[in-house]
């Protein structure tokens, strides 16, 4: 977005008006920009043409539609009209996607601890499975070893 | 020896508990079901042994041998299905301080 302001404002600048017939830009009054995008005034130039072309100095700026401040009306107004504005909207988008990703993430959390719950119950129930075996082969063990004739270690 | 078919019955239903527990996904509701089934069938094992174990004979010896290796079998099963809840309980534990960070992250 930011490339984008930077590129219209250059253009703009760069851009000329025509005012009455005859054809201004900032240049001719003494304002240039670098290749920075940074402005510079020419005083001398500026002073002269004050003195000699007020009028296109005035329609450079105020002729309607094209001069350079209504241009910029109308630009900085698409950045930044309430709702419809280039800012609002992506504002909006980003509001809502964060909304959205919020609700996703508390819907995940939720499901993650009824899994977790469910499998730390299964866990349980699997490590008494697990020792009641363990036991039951003890006591077969100990069932084998009490049959007559087997001869038990003295150790 | 009158609870062996029982015993072989319940047997079989324990074998085909594990091979399915071990089959289904731990996070498939079935999954809890045969969990609590395995859990009542090693239960009622438990049972039975004690009767076959009560005065056992000498005759009695492949019986008891038999459901010894059985046994250990099932353990070895069970560990597995165990092993697996346990390793899944260590990955939603790090799922969940993985959705911590993110949470304090979206707070920021």
């Amino acid at each position: 977005m930011i490339r984008s302001i930077e590129s219209q404002l250059r253009s703009m600048i760069s851009s000329r008006v025509d005012v009455g017939g005859e054809s201004v830009a900032l240049y001719d009054i003494g304002i240039e920009a670098d290749r920075y995008g940074k402005l510079s005034v020419d005083s001398t130039k500026l002073d002269t043409a004050i003195a000699e072309n007020m009028i296109g100095i005035e329609g450079l700026f105020s002729t309607p539609d094209t001069g350079l401040a209504n241009r910029l009306d109308t630009l900085v107004d698409s950045y930044v009209k309430p709702v419809t504005g280039l800012i609002d909207t992506r504002n909006n988008a980003y509001t809502s996607d964060k909304q959205r990703l919020d609700d996703q993430r508390e819907a995940f959390t939720l499901k993650m601890e009824q899994l977790n719950a469910r499998l730390m119950k299964q866990f349980n129930a699997m490590d008494l499975i697990v020792g009641n075996l363990n036991q039951q082969a003890a006591g077969i063990v100990g069932g084998l070893n009490s049959l007559p004739g087997v001869v038990k270690s003295q150790s | 020896m009158q609870v062996l078919p029982e015993l072989e019955k319940l047997n079989k239903s324990v074998s085909e508990v594990l091979v399915e527990l071990e089959n289904v996904s731990a996070e498939n509701e079935i999954a809890d079901e045969l969990v609590l089934n395995l859990q009542k069938l090693v239960g009622q094992r438990q049972l039975l042994l004690e009767v076959l174990l009560t005065s056992p004979k000498d005759e009695d010896r492949p019986v008891l041998e038999s459901q010894l290796a059985l046994t250990q079998q099932y353990e070895q099963q069970a560990k597995r299905v165990l092993l697996h809840r346990q390793e899944l309980l260590h990955l939603g534990r790090k799922s969940k301080r993985q959705i911590n960070v993110y949470k304090s992250i979206g707070a920021k």
